[in-house]
């Protein structure tokens, strides 16, 4: 592979790198930002659901005994239609009202108590995977908990949005890389072209040198080498006067040989001499 | 060509990464925007029931008192909020909370009650599912909720959404993305010296030589080549030619010998003669015909040291951290102490294995050492990633620090090495460029991994990179390249040799007041009081991980001035002395101030004072004992001159350590900083006055 290629690879590489890192950065801080969002649009709606009950509570009444508890989070489910359920449960984690029938009667799940007694605050919230639930404790006068609201939030409309992100940012990720990309290669490119120059030199070099043999250094119709003329027709760089030299300098070692070899064996003129 | 090639690519990775994140901020805006909207309308509906409920009572709407104080506390609740606002019929303003400019006022005037038809069905329709549409003013998005008493608008209430919300949400990956920009430079410059020093000005470099020796007669070199381009048919073209020679050569040698019977000895003596003169003249003596011309460079070390070192580092911004998430009580032990345990290990041994390295790359050759490396320094990242305890990680750091002395010491030896280009000083420096490169990234970097993955997954990330830089050294680093080995007095033992650079008093006062002061503030500060002093002030691991980026970037920075003011001001020992006494006042002059910009400024001086001060350490730790050099030898002085710094950075980190469990982060930073600063001052007083005793032995 050329040099100018690997360097392409490189940059592209790192192109890929760069904005592949800054992508997914991107991603996980919209899906951060968005889920703290609707969780804080969810808390206000508990917070608010609470506050009705608690009101009702001040006022006497238990909480297993308000009639109007059910009609509460029945107007806040059908306020908002991705909120799957709402369910109102006492302290034991007995669900007393829920938007789901079925539901009541029954124990709301460990985490959701668990979360109650780990929060710091009257309210909290969990990620559960594909849904959002959110709660807030239920205080009497006395500032003593009496139960809970908890709201399951499906996460449909959640996904989607980061889907519909994902697939946005993908394509105008990938348009911008191939934009780059090009304009990264045809930069390289440009700026490897006295590299090339002096490569396409050298292999000139080479050619003549291999092919040519003797003709490369003397080129002159007089005989003379190149370089010494002035009335050279071509003339030699110095990397074709140092390949020159060495094939005199070869020519002269193997001269030299080939006389020692005579003198040792008395091996008569003209013999075959290795190629150079 | 290397300076085109990085403008070119510093100005695509920031040009595509603006790009992009402006791309970025244009979906964040759109996908947020109706999640915005529907909070908006929700905090509207509150606001807009409690004021209702107010109303019913009969209370007069422009008398409501304490509706401004409700306002504000409604906006500190709410992040995104900018303001809330109360207007009546005639789109009077009555009522606010938070940042109502004029602008705001003139639009809510413009909004009256008058421009809705009343009348149950128009005013019933307006409801959360169907509301009014926002307005787009400057800086917010203004969200209408009437008020509706009796099928009559009385009122507005105006809930100001911030319209920089998305980009707000942006800034906190805005410092992500530079230090990322930042890393991307530092590694492609990486790159692409390591590319075309291999595959360009190498292969030319050895070519030309290989030309100058023959044109010169000199056919004892060849070189091996596998590429196919035109340098590469060339070198193989005169390596052919001088390995015809060779054998022509050894042929008629081989005939000489043969032919001995039956010769007189003195022809004998005179063939053989001149077979050797013509031998010697075209360098043709070697048996095994032509050797391979070995020019190696000390950007042969570049890549695979750099991932290797960046992979080491990736740890520093959070290993504090992390210990203390799997820190058990010990009974002996108090917690400060057991959390600095790891990065002591990782001294010690680096202390400890860095002789034996050398020693061993004599042997064996540095690219063998920098491969045997990898093993324990991988094994020790796989273990941090699965360890449980306290003991698992101190064991690990233990083993990653034995691969990283054999790496880093046989990178070292090779750059050092006699058939290496370039002067020592030079190569050093790129060797110190390198390693300071690889600290700055890796910091960073591993704080923003750790902040998005987790601690774990980043040491597997260490470990997997590290492969990379084996596969990568295997060819990039040459298998011969081995360094001098040092001429001594050998008659003198290793003891003699260190109490030798003991006896000298200036050498020793240098040592204790100003080189051993700041490996302490590395050790101890940087990288043990740093970390967790950010943390518990509420700093993330990425920002912990660009704080301590700072640190090495004005190393790599700043360190090449300090030659030049060596070279104009002259004065070795006070720019040492002054350097320590700078890095030493961050800490005193801030120690007090419980703040993220505190430590920020106290690394940036340090910084800043340890770039001056790093380079003209050694040098001036090798001038000090000159007489030491002639008897031990560099290398003795040099081996301990690093021993005693990572004695005494164990030292003190455990010093800091037992401070901090007693005495809390702050005082335990301001008396490290008293302390080096106590030691810089005696350093320049010892110096001042012994001045006159180095000047005659100079002189003599």
């Amino acid at each position: 592979m050329k040099i100018s290629s690997k360097a392409v690879v490189c940059m592209i590489l790192v192109l890929l790198i760069v904005m592949g890192l800054i992508f997914m950065m991107s991603y996980f801080k919209f899906q951060t930002t968005l889920a703290t969002l609707i969780q804080n649009r969810l808390t206000v709606i508990s917070i608010t659901m609470g506050e009705s009950i608690e009101s009702a509570i001040d006022l006497g009444l238990g909480l297993g005994e308000m009639r109007t508890a059910e009609a509460v989070i029945a107007r806040a489910k059908r306020n908002d239609p991705e909120i799957a359920s709402i369910q109102i449960f006492d302290n034991n984690g007995q669900i007393l009202y829920s938007t789901q029938k079925a539901r009541a009667g029954i124990n709301v799940p460990p985490y959701v108590l668990q979360a109650l007694e780990e929060s710091d605050g009257r309210a909290w919230r969990l990620d559960r995977g594909n849904s959002f639930v959110n709660g807030v404790s239920l205080l009497n006068s006395f500032d003593q908990m009496i139960g809970g609201i908890v709201l399951t939030y499906s996460k449909n409309a959640y996904n989607t949005k980061v889907a519909a992100l994902t697939n946005s940012l993908t394509r105008k990720s990938i348009l911008i890389f191939v934009g780059f990309a090009i304009l990264a290669f045809i930069g390289i490119k440009l700026g490897f072209r006295g590299l090339g120059r002096y490569t396409d030199s050298i292999e000139s070099s080479y050619e003549r040198v291999h092919e040519d043999g003797d003709n490369v250094c003397t080129i002159d119709v007089a005989g003379l080498l190149a370089a010494a003329s002035a009335e050279a027709m071509i003339c030699m760089d110095d990397f074709d006067e140092k390949l020159c030299t060495i094939k005199d300098n070869l020519s002269e070692a193997t001269k030299d040989m080939h006389e020692l070899e005579r003198t040792v064996l008395k091996t008569p003129a003209g013999a075959a001499q290795p190629d150079v | 060509m290397v300076r085109p090639l990085v403008l070119l690519m510093t100005a695509v990775l920031c040009l595509s990464s603006l790009v992009l994140a402006y791309v970025t901020l244009n979906e964040f805006n759109r996908l947020l925007r109706p999640e915005l909207s529907k909070k908006a309308h929700k905090i509207g509906q509150i606001v807009n029931a409690d004021l209702r409920r107010a109303l019913n009572y009969g209370i007069p709407f422009s008398d409501l008192y304490g509706a401004n104080e409700y306002l504000e506390s409604t906006i500190t609740d709410y992040d995104e909020l900018v303001y809330v606002a109360i207007s009546d019929q005639k789109g009077r303003l009555l009522y606010q909370g938070g940042t109502v400019t004029e602008t705001i006022r003139n639009f809510v005037g413009r909004l009256s009650s008058n421009q809705f038809v009343s009348g149950t069905s128009e005013t019933g329709a307006i409801n959360e599912a169907n509301p009014l549409p926002a307005t787009e003013l400057p800086n917010s998005l203004n969200y209408p909720i009437p008020i509706i008493i009796d099928d009559n608008v009385l009122g507005f209430v105006h809930i100001g959404i911030d319209r920089h919300f998305a980009q707000r949400q942006l800034k906190d990956i805005f410092y992500d993305i530079v230090v990322i920009l930042i890393v991307a430079l530092l590694v492609a410059f990486q790159v692409m010296l390591a590319l075309i020093l291999f595959y360009v000005t190498g292969p030319i470099e050895r070519l030309h030589m290989l030309l100058d020796l023959q044109a010169k007669g000199d056919f004892s070199k060849c070189l091996i080549t596998r590429a196919g381009d035109s340098i590469s048919k060339i070198a193989h073209y005169l390596s052919q030619g001088a390995q015809r020679l060779h054998e022509h050569f050894q042929a008629l040698s081989a005939q000489l010998e043969s032919m001995f019977d039956g010769r007189a000895v003195e022809d004998y003596t005179r063939i053989s003669h001149r077979l050797r003169n013509l031998g010697t003249r075209f360098g043709l003596s070697n048996l095994d015909g032509p050797t391979q011309l070995l020019r190696a460079s000390a950007g042969d070390i570049r890549i695979p040291l750099f991932i290797f070192a960046f992979a080491e580092e990736l740890q520093k911004s959070f290993l504090p951290l992390f210990v203390r998430q799997v820190y058990k009580p010990v009974p002996w032990l108090n917690e400060s102490v057991v959390i600095g345990l790891p990065i002591v290990m990782w001294l010690a041994i680096v202390g400890l294995a860095s002789p034996f390295a050398s020693s061993l790359t004599k042997r064996y050759g540095s690219r063998n050492i920098f491969l045997m490396g990898l093993v324990p320094a991988i094994a020790g990242f796989i273990g941090c990633g699965l360890a449980h305890t306290i003991y698992e990680v101190i064991l690990w750091r233990g083993t990653t620090a034995l691969g990283y002395a054999m790496v880093t010491i046989g990178c070292q030896e090779y750059i050092l090495g006699d058939k290496v280009g370039g002067s020592r000083a030079v190569n050093l420096a790129i060797f110190v460029g390198v390693i300071m490169s690889a600290c700055m990234s890796g910091a960073a970097i591993g704080g923003i991994l750790a902040a998005r993955i987790g601690y774990q997954p980043v040491f597997m990330i260490a470990a997997i990179l590290a492969i990379a830089a084996g596969f990568i050294a295997y060819p990039m680093l040459s298998p011969k390249i081995d360094s001098k080995a040092e001429v001594g007095k050998e008659s003198q033992s290793s003891v003699t040799k260190i109490l030798t650079v003991l006896t000298n008093s200036r050498f020793m006062v240098f040592m204790l007041c100003a080189a051993i002061p700041s490996s302490v503030l590395t050790a101890a500060f940087l990288w043990y009081l740093v970390p967790l002093y950010l943390f518990e002030l509420g700093a993330t691991p990425a920002e912990i991980g660009r704080t301590m980026m700072v640190y090495y970037l004005l190393i790599i920075v700043a360190g090449p001035l300090a030659p030049r003011i060596v070279d104009r001001f002259g004065g070795l020992g006070w720019l040492v002395g002054f350097g320590s006494l700078l890095s030493s006042l961050g800490l005193v002059f801030f120690y007090n101030w419980r703040s993220i910009w505190a430590v920020v400024l106290a690394v940036v001086i340090m910084g800043m004072s340890h770039a001056m001060t790093k380079a003209p350490q050694i040098a001036l730790a090798l001038e000090l004992s000159r007489r030491e050099i002639e008897t031990a030898g560099q290398n003795v002085v040099l081996s301990f001159l690093r021993i005693l710094e990572r004695v005494g950075s164990i030292a003190g980190l455990l010093f800091s350590a037992m401070m901090v469990h007693i005495y809390g982060y702050e005082t335990t930073i301001g008396i490290t900083g008293f302390m080096v600063c106590g030691a810089a001052i005696f350093f320049l007083l010892f110096f001042m006055i012994t001045r006159k005793q180095s000047l005659a032995y100079a002189k003599g």
